[in-house]
């Protein structure tokens, strides 16, 4: 697709005004819509100091005040919060689930200081499944929580899990979330499988983008995903590297994509499976994708290819990047028009989360 | 990417051609001369070898289904590497045995076969000498066109936990640079994913990591800016790669548009140590097979990443058929008509000057 350069111009002078105009309140006055990230971490202190004690991996350790700058210079009106990798299971249960609680109740406290500016998905206690369904509950009643918060990968070991979000022994889980019709947002940790298997490189570099995939192939072949049809995932990093292996997913037909994911005639049936009775093709342009660190045209066409444009949210991935320099980036990838940049914001967003309706 | 629509009726006019006329007729008028860099041979004692150790099932096919392959899809050239697991079961003599019949095999399908074939040389890694006498034995004695190389390597028995960048092998590098050889390689099981996902096949997730993995392991080690001259051909359009181009260039992959060029505007690229001028020019000098890529994802974000010079056609025998291959690759439409012939073969025949028709 190709942009002219008075959409371009246009589209710069709007992302700039919020920074020049100095901030949020004034420009919200001018729009119309919001901006939503639905990709925001949150590193509750209680979390560092778990982490810290337990001598976990460094990561940027920003308060949730630093978050609300970037997100005023960035012209980000909402940020829906999720906690940061490596997780908190260590191997003790009680421990998880007091870590669970402590940053699921940090969240809701930022979301009552400072109202309309954030959201929770809330993080479970896995694995236990007991535990994780008190704190589903918790979430969605007591906090009033956006919906539920999930690694992709989950296990008895410390730290690194072992399995998928397709596990059948989540089963009770997905019979509570696809009861209450929830969202759930997933992003990817470090997992038992591969650990520093290039030497001298992070994890995040390849493992991050794959185990998305893993997930996302977990969530499909086991059926998981057809058989809670009211559950609403939302993948992160646009799926990972899923794009790029439609082909192994669904065969021949995904040759056949064009824009928005519809197949073009003479497309070949997709292989029948018992566990996905509607095919893989299905499931995947149900999910939801956010376009954290994938603001590059090779990740956004590929999105835009193989679903439908209303499955892409915007999602900027604070701590780790900048969020001002993360929006610039997704319009230089020229690959989402101004509007679109704006859908993918609001009009998306608020299809899947009603209540941030402006 | 956009091209005419004239381009687009006179591809399907010619994709449509070979139905209508008779089949001998249509071969004459309008062949396409195609060059598969992408075709696994299974040579009997591997076929016994594999069986033997009782390692898993794959489609056991033979001359008659190989040549077959080759002729439903139009194929005239074939470039030969065998197929995974790989042979490395912790006996090094049986590894150096098994590499060697495999290359006498492929060998001798080019000698039956005239023109027909090519040859990757399989190498009995983990032993790094026994690999530099075959890489002599292979180009000295086979004619090789290249080296083949799985994605991982080392580790006890048959599933790698090394990858193409290890400062092991740079012996075989440094003779693979002076040769100024073409390293052609492809996806096995490794040691690090092996069942990671119950009941879904290592295929469809791992596989394609493997590639992205391997390419990576030769960027940040430096492998790949330290050898110049060695030419690397990544299968299955650099698998999972493309989707990673982000984590590794940084805000430069922004900036990209067709053919890998860089938009006005783009930030200066990541230089380290190991990648001198940043990733890009490192990434877009290796080359890459459509085999299982294509779709709009897939080779379009392929062509995004590349010069269209870097992309070859690949067919991936037995596990698919390549007459599939070839027509998906003109049904996905991410290539015109031009395009695709320089798929099909010229760009082929420019990295291998001797199958220039």
């Amino acid at each position: 697709m190709k942009l002219s350069r008075r959409d371009w111009l246009g589209g710069l002078a709007a992302a700039g005004a919020g920074a020049v105009l100095g901030g949020r309140s004034l420009a919200q006055t001018t729009r119309k819509t919001k901006l939503i990230n639905v990709h925001h971490h949150l590193t509750s202190p209680a979390y560092v100091k778990f982490l810290q004690d337990n001598k976990v991996r460094q990561f940027p350790n920003k308060s949730a005040q630093q978050g609300l700058e970037e997100m005023d210079k960035a012209g980000i009106d909402t940020a829906i919060c999720s906690i940061i990798g490596p997780g908190i299971h260590f191997g003790n249960l009680a421990d998880t689930r007091r870590m669970a609680r402590a940053c699921n109740e940090y969240a809701a406290k930022l979301v009552s200081d400072y109202p309309g500016r954030f959201g929770i998905f809330t993080v479970l206690p896995l694995p236990d499944i007991d535990g994780s369904l008190k704190e589903i509950e918790y979430g969605f009643d007591t906090l009033k929580a956006d919906g539920v918060y999930l690694f992709t990968n989950w296990g008895e070991m410390p730290l690194y899990g072992d399995k998928y979000i397709g596990d059948p022994a989540l089963a009770p889980i997905y019979q509570e979330l696809n009861r209450r019709k929830a969202v759930i947002y997933t992003h990817p940790k470090d997992n038992a499988c591969c650990r520093e298997i290039i030497p001298g490189l992070s994890d995040t570099t390849i493992e991050y983008g794959t185990d998305t995939t893993r997930a996302i192939a977990s969530l499909l072949f086991s059926g998981t995903a057809s058989k809670y049809p009211d559950v609403k995932f939302i993948m992160s990093h646009a799926g990972g590297t899923m794009p790029f292996l439609i082909s192994r997913f669904i065969g021949g037909a995904a040759a056949y994509l064009q824009e928005g994911g519809k197949l073009k005639a003479g497309a070949p049936p997709e292989r029948a499976r018992p566990t996905l009775p509607k095919g893989p093709l299905y499931e995947l342009q149900k999910f939801y994708w956010d376009t954290a660190n994938a603001a590059n045209p090779i990740s956004l066409s590929a999105l835009r290819r193989m679903l439908p444009f209303e499955q892409i949210l915007f999602g900027a991935d604070f701590p780790f990047a900048d969020l001002a320099e993360d929006r610039k980036l997704l319009a230089a990838s020229a690959t989402l028009s101004p509007k679109e940049l704006e859908q993918i914001g609001y009009d998306n967003v608020i299809r899947l989360l009603p209540k941030y309706k402006v | 990417m956009t091209y005419s629509r004239r381009d687009l009726l006179s591809g399907i006019a010619a994709a449509g051609a070979g139905a209508i006329i008779a089949p001998r007729f249509a071969a004459a008028q309008a062949k396409q001369r195609i060059i598969n860099v992408h075709h696994h041979l299974v040579a009997p004692a591997y076929v016994k070898f594999l069986q033997d150790n009782k390692v898993r099932q794959f489609p056991v096919k033979g001359e008659k289904e190989c040549i077959e392959d080759m002729e439903q899809a139009g194929v005239d050239v074939a470039l030969c590497s065998t197929i995974g697991p790989g042979f490395w079961f912790g006996n090094i003599n049986e590894t150096t045995r098994i590499a060697r019949e495999i290359n006498d095999y492929a060998g001798m399908m080019i000698s039956k076969y005239p023109k027909r074939f090519g040859v990757f040389t399989t190498l009995p890694l983990p032993d790094i000498d026994a690999s530099l006498k075959e890489i002599e034995y292979g180009f000295g004695n086979l004619k090789a066109d290249g080296v083949f190389m799985h994605t991982n390597w080392g580790g006890k028995a048959l599933y790698g936990d090394k990858y193409l960048g290890d400062p092991a092998l740079a012996p075989i590098y440094e003779e693979l640079n002076r040769r100024g050889a073409i390293v052609y390689t492809h996806p096995k099981d490794a040691a690090c994913c092996e069942g990671v996902l119950p009941g879904v096949g290592s295929g469809t997730v791992e596989y394609v990591m493997d590639t992205a993995r391997t390419i990576t392991s030769l960027l940040y080690s430096g492998t790949a800016a330290k050898y110049p001259n060695i030419r690397w051909i990544f299968s299955h359009g650099g698998g999972a790669f493309p989707g990673i181009i982000g984590r590794i260039a940084g805000a430069q992959a922004s900036y990209l548009e067709d053919g890998g060029k860089l938009r006005a505007g783009a930030p200066a690229p990541r230089k380290s140590a190991p990648m001198p001028d940043g990733p890009l020019p490192l990434v877009q000098k290796f080359y890459y097979d459509t085999s299982s890529a294509v779709n709009p994802a897939g080779v379009g974000g392929l062509r995004k990443l590349v010069p269209l010079s870097q992309i070859m056609f690949g067919g991936d025998f037995p596990f698919v058929v390549s007459s599939e291959q070839v027509r998906l690759l003109k049904e996905c439409r991410v290539f015109n008509g031009t395009e695709l012939k320089a798929i099909f073969n010229g760009n082929a025949e420019h990295l291998f000057p001797r199958l220039k028709a």
